[in-house]
């Protein structure tokens, strides 16, 4: 072979390899024998084999028959909606037109009147008939039926690709009470314990939303390793078997990471969930950040006999400090008397008790060694809807009322009463599956009742907790974090209202952007809201990712009227990138 | 003496004379009275002679007679509203115009001529014949033909019609069965001195054949009698038929000299039934002679059903001996039958490069020839003699040979006798087959059949082999029809892979040809085949297709089942039953690189005609080796004796090892709803068991993760949203997480693929729950991402958490 030979061949073979002659312009090259002439096909690695051949080898299925891939294409391509494709083989060649992808035109229900309404269900008329779609619906009509009462429907839904509906036909039955739960082997538990964790009272309407939490509960607390349940209709009645795996009590957990306050950290905690048969538990929890490093001890103690829900929690904590504003040292103990309840769909929890504080301020302001009794105490409401949909935060509210105070004379050298009302309610406007403007709004009420420290030379004789400080991803997002704090001060009264609407399942990657308004004022007297009102509106954007929501926002904050308690504020855009919370 | 004699000789002469003469006047007086006298003439015989039901009127007659010289007459005869009414049998015939003139002239030839016959009958007739119960003397075709054309002989030599126009608008023949048969006709014949001019007929009739069909034939042609008797056509019709699926325009001719008589045909013939589609272009001639008859047909035949498609040149030949005064001749008739079918199912674009490939010759026809003698006789029921009824007659026996084919790729011999007797006007039918189909080169067959693209799936589209299908031996016959044997043997090939089976088939075609039923039983010697080459790790093939989605209305399919059953009826049914089993244990083999060796089945399966199952399909012990797990399978075996309801009994054991613990599970149950139970040596309760199943340590020992893992599987199990298939996966595969969503019913779950690679089987995200949120780093870490409920001093906040995690 000549050089001249050798050169042309080696011209002609890049020539080729970058343009190659099998494929026209437009055309996709599946694989070498087919090709998509209207588009693009991916397939996962096990279709390819099917479709293409494994390529390799000297048997079975190196290559495949084109009549076999037409037929397995057909499949694959009626899964992403094509349900008219079109083949044609010329010689050892197949050419395929994926054709126009068949979309969903009308969602229809039926034998489910009044408990499943179409029209609130998104993401489905207009989306490509496929059989992912379909899924979605029978996810969807079975949680509507089974959620209100209807605890073993029998549900088919068929898609009619001569016009686009997607019919799901349903057979409700009759609306089930749930009658009985039987409870699986407890070892030793007292099966009594387990109405602390029972949302709902036997007899009511089924409602698997609320075995759901019924389960996490249990699972969160640690007790169970497993927890489910086996719904079995009888008649009108649902029969629900808890079936549960107890773990060993002990659990010694070590962890690394990092937060939304802190970066990095290190958790070493011990916990014994089952000290006695009521399941009472105790954990200990050593703690250690660069800002912060703690030992905490908190339990809950089931031993009022007949009171199952009722528990005593002896706590302690020891705490060291370093912030921006301070540097602390902090000793904490008390024991609370609580008790949890389910009542009209709406989880209730009350705590408190009486506590003994001890606090050092090494640096910055606050008391520099103060030692007092305090009581506080606590009530929270969840709506079982909100628990659902915890993750999600598409609908429901939760709302809670603290209580801090302490008594001159009682360990302590001033009287002061701390009362906060926190309450959050999320719409899901239009009621639509999913959502498709979600309106948030929150409020947020903190008065701090303290005569003597109402003059600014007293306020440090305040422990640090009392003092109320704004601004930051929590409430105001067009300030920095805490950085409405009176020079370092801490107000007595606070009104906060916050507002957000979140745009949902309407980008891709589940991405959900917002708008968001928060305004407040500020007091520094107690009872009192001064004339600075601050104000701060904004877009964000919310991504909630498997591990956790990821927030971002950009907020500009606004003051109006301030006066010199705003000197060294300023009105700018504040941007926040947030992991784990929520508005 | 003489002279008295002589004399009285002439009295007698004069006498008869005389006589004669009186009589000829008297005649003539009579002819003369009736001509001046017809009502009245009529009334005289209508009450003599005249049938008593015989009912003849008319409006207006008229009637002129002339002597033309001699004994030479002409008349002309006209009638107007003429009714001719009869009971019995039904005769109803109204004629609005009737006109006859006609010269009679007894000393020449033809006798009469005809100057202008014209008859209107523009009202509908009635006829009703009752069968004739009157014996005919027997003859053979020819001689009825004969018969009809010394007809023709006579009027020839009579009658000559110069002017003829006959027109009926309606004849309604009734027929026994009362259905009516409708004919209108039209008969012109222009005037001509010489009555050479063909006589131009225009004939449509009705016939009703079934229910709502009816037969519409058109007569459109000539008849020139003139011709008759010579070489040449007398007659030259053109018969349109229609209806009952059958549309023809066929050309007739007819001669007719020196004994002989032909008649051709040509023209297409279309027959159009479902989807048959039938396009027939035939060349018949018959010629009848004294001794037989001879059949001859040219044509072409397109649009037969399945790759037949076309015969081009189809030839056909039938000679019939006759016998005088026997309607068939008890001799045999021959015919042969030649048809060279072309093979369609190769295109010209696929041709020559399969003859390239299999290096063979494919062939473009196959000529099938038939040949035999048939016995008319005993076809048509004459008998003969007495003696002949107490003995079977023979009435076709007839052989078919179908050209062989022989190159690399196939081979066909295909032959077949048929003997059908009679006795007692039944018919016995013995047919012989004796053919065979040997694929020889199973590579070349497959590409053949690719090319038409007719699907030999993989694995088996790189065997390679023979495949014999034949059939020998007599048909055996019976009440139920004919029972023939059908034998396939499959010998095939390739590197890893191995069919071997043998399948021997009876056939019984019932006696009317409308259903078969199939006896098959196959036995499996050796089966290896390699399963697809997937990996559970590589994502789930998107291979079904979604039954929830419809192309086609239910509601319309069930709208249209009446025609369609109607249909249905008429279509050939085909009764299945399947006997089907493995020669000795294992003799089917799966491979692949999850089995170890291999998966052996063992399998009995029987499916009667009435699609009743009964049989088993059971492996033997063999070794799922996935990952970096092995589980043994003690046996796994179906029942397949309620598979016609769906029911699918199923019993399972598999043995897995976990460093100490031997974990059995055991499957009863039924396919959808199998009942697991878990065992364990040493023993440990069922949770435990999923735990060491799973993770290789018992829950106690679990991290939380691991432990609601272990929990979601145990309460999908229980809720049966993992089947058989799932239980199998998660039993062969090291999980590392698991989500359930008892709301939807859907799992997915993380597994090993090595110590530092994990992959996610099942669900996305969205479908996933909770337990998502938590993924295995190694054995004791775990990546968490914890969420907490804000408070009014703490807000809510995400932890990120690399944790480990011991229970004690």
């Amino acid at each position: 072979m000549t050089v001249r030979m050798m050169l042309a061949s080696s011209l002609s073979l890049l020539v080729f390899s970058i343009f190659p002659i099998s494929s026209k312009a437009g055309e996709f090259e599946l694989c070498p024998q087919i090709h998509i002439q209207d588009g693009k096909l991916k397939l996962n690695n096990n279709e390819n084999a099917l479709v293409c051949g494994s390529g390799s080898g000297t048997d079975a299925w190196v290559t495949i028959p084109l009549p076999q891939s037409q037929l397995h294409l057909q499949s694959i391509l009626q899964n992403l909606g094509y349900l008219h494709p079109r083949f044609e083989r010329i010689g050892n060649q197949l050419r395929v037109w994926q054709g126009e992808r068949n979309t969903i035109t009308a969602l229809q229900t039926e034998g489910a009147d009044g408990i499943l309404n179409p029209a609130k269900k998104r993401k489905i008329v207009g989306a490509p008939l496929m059989p992912e779609k379909l899924n979605e619906v029978e996810a969807w009509a079975n949680l509507g039926m089974r959620s209100q009462g209807y605890a073993c429907p029998k549900l088919t839904v068929e898609a009619h690709a001569w016009d686009g509906s997607v019919l799901a036909k349903s057979d409700m039955g009759s609306v089930k009470k749930t009658s009985q739960i039987q409870l699986g082997d407890l070892e030793g538990l007292d099966p009594k314990m387990m109405d602390r964790y029972q949302p709902f009272e036997l007899g009511e309407n089924f409602d698997i939303r609320e075995t759901q939490i019924f389960t996490s509960r249990l699972l969160s607390d640690g007790l169970f390793q497993s927890a489910y349940f086996v719904v079995d209709c009888v008649g009108d009645e649902a029969r629900l078997k808890l079936e549960t795996s107890i773990g060993k009590p002990k659990i010694i957990r070590f962890g690394l990471g990092a937060s939304t306050e802190q970066f990095p950290f290190a958790d070493l905690s011990l916990k014994n969930a089952r000290l006695d048969n009521q399941a009472s538990s105790f954990t200990l929890t050593l703690h250690a950040s660069p800002i912060q490093q703690s030992l905490t001890g908190d339990s809950e103690l089931y031993f009022f006999p007949g009171w199952q829900r009722t528990f005593a929690a002896p706590r302690f904590e020891v705490k060291h400090e370093v912030e921006a504003a301070f540097t602390a040292d902090t000793f904490k103990a008390g024991a609370d008397i609580g008790r949890a309840w389910d009542q009209g769909g709406v989880r209730w929890k009350l705590r408190g008790g009486p506590s003994l504080n001890q606090n050092k301020t090494l640096r910055g302001f606050g008391p520099a060694d103060v030692t007092y009794t305090s009581l506080e105490s606590s009530l929270t409401a969840m709506s079982h809807l909100y628990e659902v949909f915890t993750r999600d935060q598409y609908e429901g509210w939760s709302s809670g009322f603290f209580f801090r105070g302490q008594r001159k004379g009682v360990g302590s050298d001033v009287n002061v009463n701390r009362s906060e009302f926190d309450t959050k309610y999320l719409w899901n406007i239009g009621a639509y599956a999913p959502p498709l403007l979600v309106l948030g709004a929150k409020l947020n009420a903190i008065a701090v009742d303290a005569d003597e420290i109402n003059a600014p030379e007293n306020r440090n004789l305040l422990p640090r907790e009392y003092r109320i400080s704004l601004g930051g991803d929590e409430n105001l997002r067009g300030f920095a974090r805490r950085s409405l704090n009176n020079q370092e001060l801490g107000y007595l009264t606070s009104l906060y209202l916050g507002l957000e609407l979140r745009l949902v399942e309407e980008l891709p990657y589940h991405l959900q952007p917002f708008l968001l308004y928060d305004s407040a004022q500020l007091g520094n007297r107690r009872f009192t809201l001064d004339n600075p009102y601050f104000a701060s509106e904004g877009l964000g954007l919310r991504w909630p990712s498997p591990f956790g929501t990821l927030r971002a926002s950009a907020a500009r904050g606004r003051i109006y009227h301030g006066d010199t308690s705003t000197d060294g504020l300023a009105e700018k855009w504040i941007y926040f990138v947030s992991f784990g919370q929520e508005f | 003496m003489k002279n008295s004699i002589a004399k009285k000789l002439l009295k007698v002469v004069f006498g008869i004379l005389s006589l004669l003469l009186v009589l000829g006047l008297l005649l003539l007086a009579s002819v003369f009275w009736l001509i001046e006298h017809p009502k009245e003439s009529y009334a005289y015989a209508e009450k003599h002679f005249f049938p008593a039901d015989l009912k003849i009127t008319w409006e207006d007659l008229q009637f002129s007679g002339k002597n033309l010289g001699s004994v030479n007459f002409e008349i002309d005869w006209q009638m107007r509203g003429l009714s001719i009414q009869k009971v019995q049998p039904r005769i109803d015939l109204p004629i609005s115009f009737f006109h006859l003139k006609a010269g009679i002239f007894p000393k020449s030839s033809p006798a009469i001529v005809i100057h202008d016959l014209s008859m209107n009958l523009d009202q509908t007739l009635h006829i009703r014949l009752a069968t004739s119960a009157k014996s005919q003397e027997i003859q053979n075709p020819f001689q009825t033909v004969q018969s009809y054309f010394n007809y023709i002989n006579i009027f020839q030599k009579w009658l000559r019609i110069e002017s003829l126009s006959l027109e009926l608008k309606k004849l309604e023949w009734i027929r026994d069965d009362g259905d009516a048969i409708g004919l209108s006709a039209k008969l012109v014949q222009l005037a001509s001195a010489s009555g050479k001019l063909p006589l131009k007929m225009q004939i449509q009739t009705e016939i009703p054949i079934k229910e709502a069909s009816t037969l519409k034939l058109t007569i459109d042609g000539d008849l020139m009698l003139d011709q008759f008797q010579t070489e040449q056509k007398f007659l030259d019709a053109k018969i349109h038929v229609l209806g009952f699926g059958i549309e023809s325009t066929q050309q007739i001719r007819m001669a007719h000299a020196d004994q002989s008589t032909w008649i051709q045909s040509t023209g297409p013939f279309h027959y159009h039934q479902a989807k048959l589609n039938l396009l027939v272009t035939p060349q018949l001639k018959i010629t009848l002679d004294p001794n037989q008859a001879s059949l001859s047909l040219e044509g072409q035949v397109a649009g037969l059903p399945g790759p037949v498609a076309k015969i081009d040149g189809l030839k056909a030949q039938i000679n019939t001996p006759f016998e005088a005064k026997r309607l068939w001749s008890e001799k045999a008739s021959s015919f042969s039958i030649s048809a060279p079918v072309s093979l369609f199912f190769v295109d010209a674009s696929t041709r020559k490069p399969l003859e390239e490939n299999c290096k063979c010759k494919i062939p473009e026809v196959l000529l099938v020839e038939a040949k035999g003698r048939v016995w008319l006789s005993h076809l048509f029921g004459e008998i003969a003699d007495t003696k002949a009824t107490s003995e079977k007659r023979p009435v076709l026996d007839a052989e078919i040979h179908v050209e062989s084919i022989e190159n690399k790729m196939i081979l066909t011999q295909i032959s077949g006798s048929l003997l059908i007797e009679e006795q007692n006007k039944q018919f016995f039918y013995k047919p012989n087959l004796d053919g065979s189909i040997e694929v020889r080169s199973y590579q070349g067959f497959r590409r053949f059949l690719d090319a038409k693209n007719i699907l030999i799936p993989a694995p088996f589209d790189v065997l390679e082999g023979n495949v014999l299908l034949s059939t020998k031996g007599s048909v055996e016959t019976s009440d139920a029809g004919y029972l023939f044997p059908l034998n396939l043997k499959v010998e095939l090939a390739s590197n890893r892979q191995k069919v071997s089976l043998q399948t021997d088939a009876k056939v019984l075609l019932s006696s009317d040809f409308k259903q078969a039923h199939v006896d098959i039983q196959a036995r499996i010697n050796d089966l290896q085949v390699i399963l697809p080459p997937l990996d559970p790790m590589k994502g789930k093939p998107r291979i079904s297709m979604d039954q929830r989605i419809l192309k086609a209305p239910r509601l319309e399919k069930k709208q249209s089942s009446t025609l369609k059953d109607k249909f249905k009826q008429d279509k050939f049914k085909l009764f299945l039953s399947l006997e089907v089993e493995t020669v000795k244990p294992a003799a089917i083999r799966l491979l692949s690189k999850y089995f170890e060796p291999y998966l052996p089945l063992t399998l009995q399966i029987k499916r009667d005609s009435a699609e009743h199952n009964s049989g088993f399909i059971q492996t033997e012990k063999f070794q799922i080796v996935y990952l970096r797990r092995k589980v043994q399978v003690e046996k796994m075996k179906l029942d397949l004796s309620q598979a016609d309801r769906g029911i699918f009994p199923v019993s399972a054991r598999f043995k897995i090892q976990q460093t100490q613990y031997l974990i059995s599970i055991d499957i009863t149950g039924t396919t959808d709803q199998p009942q697991i139970v878990m065992s364990s040596e040493p023993y440990l309760p069922e949770s435990e068991i999923i735990s060491v199943l799973l993770y290789d340590r018992l829950g106690s020992e679990l991290i939380s993760a691991d432990a609601e893992a272990a929990g979601g599987v145990q309460a999908a199990m229980a809720d049966r949203a993992i089947g058989l298939f799932g239980l199998w996966a998660f039993a062969a595969t090291p999980i590392k997480s698991f989500s359930y969503n008892p709301v939807t019913k859907v799992y997915s779950a993380t597994v090993a693929l090595a110590d530092d690679v994990t992959a996610g089987i099942g669900t996305n995200w969205e479908a996933s729950t909770r337990l998502e949120l938590r993924k295995r780093v190694s054995r004791k870490w775990m990546l968490t991402a914890a969420w907490t409920q804000g408070t009014g001093e703490t807000a809510q906040s995400t932890k990120l958490v690399l944790q480990w995690e011991q229970r004690f």
